[in-house]
């Protein structure tokens, strides 16, 4: 590949994740995290490349090695993100504002301390 | 066809859902279940890789298609699969292993990846490009597994902390990166004689990332960690670049901006913003104490 293509390229994706794409909320910042660490899951697309393309014997196995170890942390990282989507507060009832569910966060909370 | 231009061909249509999905997933009001399409984009040029494979477009790669889809599930079947509700209480402990578990299998991603094109490029004495991206990637692999290894470890309780490095350590640290960056441009300029100086880069690389990651504050894991999703994205990249892929270019800067971004606006979780992380919390079992809540919380909220 020219290298002078690969450098446009790359810089072109870091400005639109600098400046648009992944701007967001400071209370957000943390899922822009976890999205790119699931974006980092397309390193599976790479191993498993290295292995259609392997020539001997060892190349085969290290890169189906890494594709078993690749698919396992695109995988956590994409659990990870489900449960910070899921943790969103839009989605929780809002605990300050009404009384019930304020008590009831506050005895799930106690529940869970005595339970430990 | 070359293996980036067939990654490329299906990476269009992946690449179009993923700037969707980014801009869905990161505005606060939009549906929860755009969070599929990132999957989905990373199966779709899956597809699109393994498909030639599996219709035998090259020679005696039928079954090698089939034993990558075998590894894939495999490898998504050993992921530690988390309940997501929304009544679970998840602790940054929790956040922290996962993300140490990331880090662990990327790190041995990448070293195998850049071990595979240190064998493919030593064949080409001119290539010296390519047998940089693959010291690169070596080193950023055993960095990064290492790191999360470590924090791992330390998470469980297998290890303790060191505590900060005095000034002294420091600077033996800082010559021990020398002589790995000596070593690495030897083994990339004469790679007749690269094999023992490849060795001791690794062990030397083993050594100063452990013990960097043994003297990381309790309370800075996180953020080492996100920069090494940032290390992650410079691998991308330069694999990107070995195997001549846009999409693989594209999404290495794509995950080091979102590792800057976070870095530098010290961002906080939804999922942890309202629970306390206690500096002494290392195992999953840890229940706080009464009376501990003062303590000094690792969100800055």
């Amino acid at each position: 590949m020219d290298p002078t293509i690969a450098a446009y390229v790359v810089l072109l994706a870091l400005a639109v994740g600098l400046t648009g794409s992944l701007r967001a909320e400071r209370e957000h910042c943390g899922r822009g995290l976890l999205i790119v660490t699931t974006l980092s899951g397309f390193l599976v697309v790479a191993a498993v490349s290295a292995l259609l393309t392997s020539h001997s014997i060892l190349e085969l196995l290290l890169s189906t090695i890494a594709v078993f170890f690749g698919a396992q942390a695109a995988a956590t990282s994409f659990l990870l993100l489900r449960q910070e989507i899921h943790a969103e507060p839009v989605d929780q009832p809002d605990e300050q504002d009404s009384p019930d569910a304020g008590e009831a966060g506050q005895r799930r909370h106690d529940g869970k301390r005595e339970a430990g | 066809m070359g293996i980036g231009l067939i990654i490329d061909n299906a990476g269009w249509f992946a690449l179009g859902l993923v700037l969707i999905t980014l801009s869905a997933l990161t505005h606060p009001t939009k549906r929860r279940v755009w969070i599929w399409a990132l999957p989905l984009a990373i199966l779709v040029v899956l597809a699109g890789t393994l498909f030639p494979g599996t219709a035998g477009d090259y020679p005696g790669s039928t079954w090698k298609a089939w034993l990558a889809i075998a590894a894939l599930a495999f490898g998504v079947a050993a992921a530690p699969w988390y309940e997501a509700s929304r009544d679970r209480e998840t602790r940054l402990i929790d956040l922290v292993r996962g993300a140490a578990i990331v880090l662990v299998g990327s790190g041995i991603t990448i070293i195998l990846l850049g071990l595979i094109g240190w064998e493919q490029t030593t064949r080409y004495v001119s290539a010296w490009d390519l047998r940089l991206a693959a010291v690169v990637g070596i080193f950023i692999g055993v960095w990064t597994g290492l790191t999360g290894l470590m924090h791992w470890l330390r998470l469980k309780g297998a290890l303790s902390p060191n505590s900060r490095a005095s000034r002294n350590q420091r600077i033996a640290q800082s010559a021990v990166l020398g002589i790995i960056l000596v070593l690495a441009l030897v083994a990339v300029l004469y790679p007749a004689f690269a094999t023992a100086p490849l060795v001791l880069l690794i062990v030397l690389a083993i050594e100063w990332a452990a013990l960097g990651a043994l003297a990381h504050p309790h309370e800075d894991l996180l953020p080492t960690q996100a920069r090494h999703v940032g290390l992650i994205g410079i691998a991308i990249l330069t694999l990107g670049y070995v195997q001549s892929s846009l999409l693989l270019l594209v999404i290495g800067g794509l995950v080091l901006a979102g590792s800057i971004h976070f870095v530098k606006r010290q961002g906080a979780f939804c999922q942890i913003s309202r629970r306390p992380f206690y500096v002494d919390e290392t195992r999953d079992g840890d229940q706080p104490a009464e009376g501990r809540a003062t303590d000094r919380p690792l969100n800055r909220d």
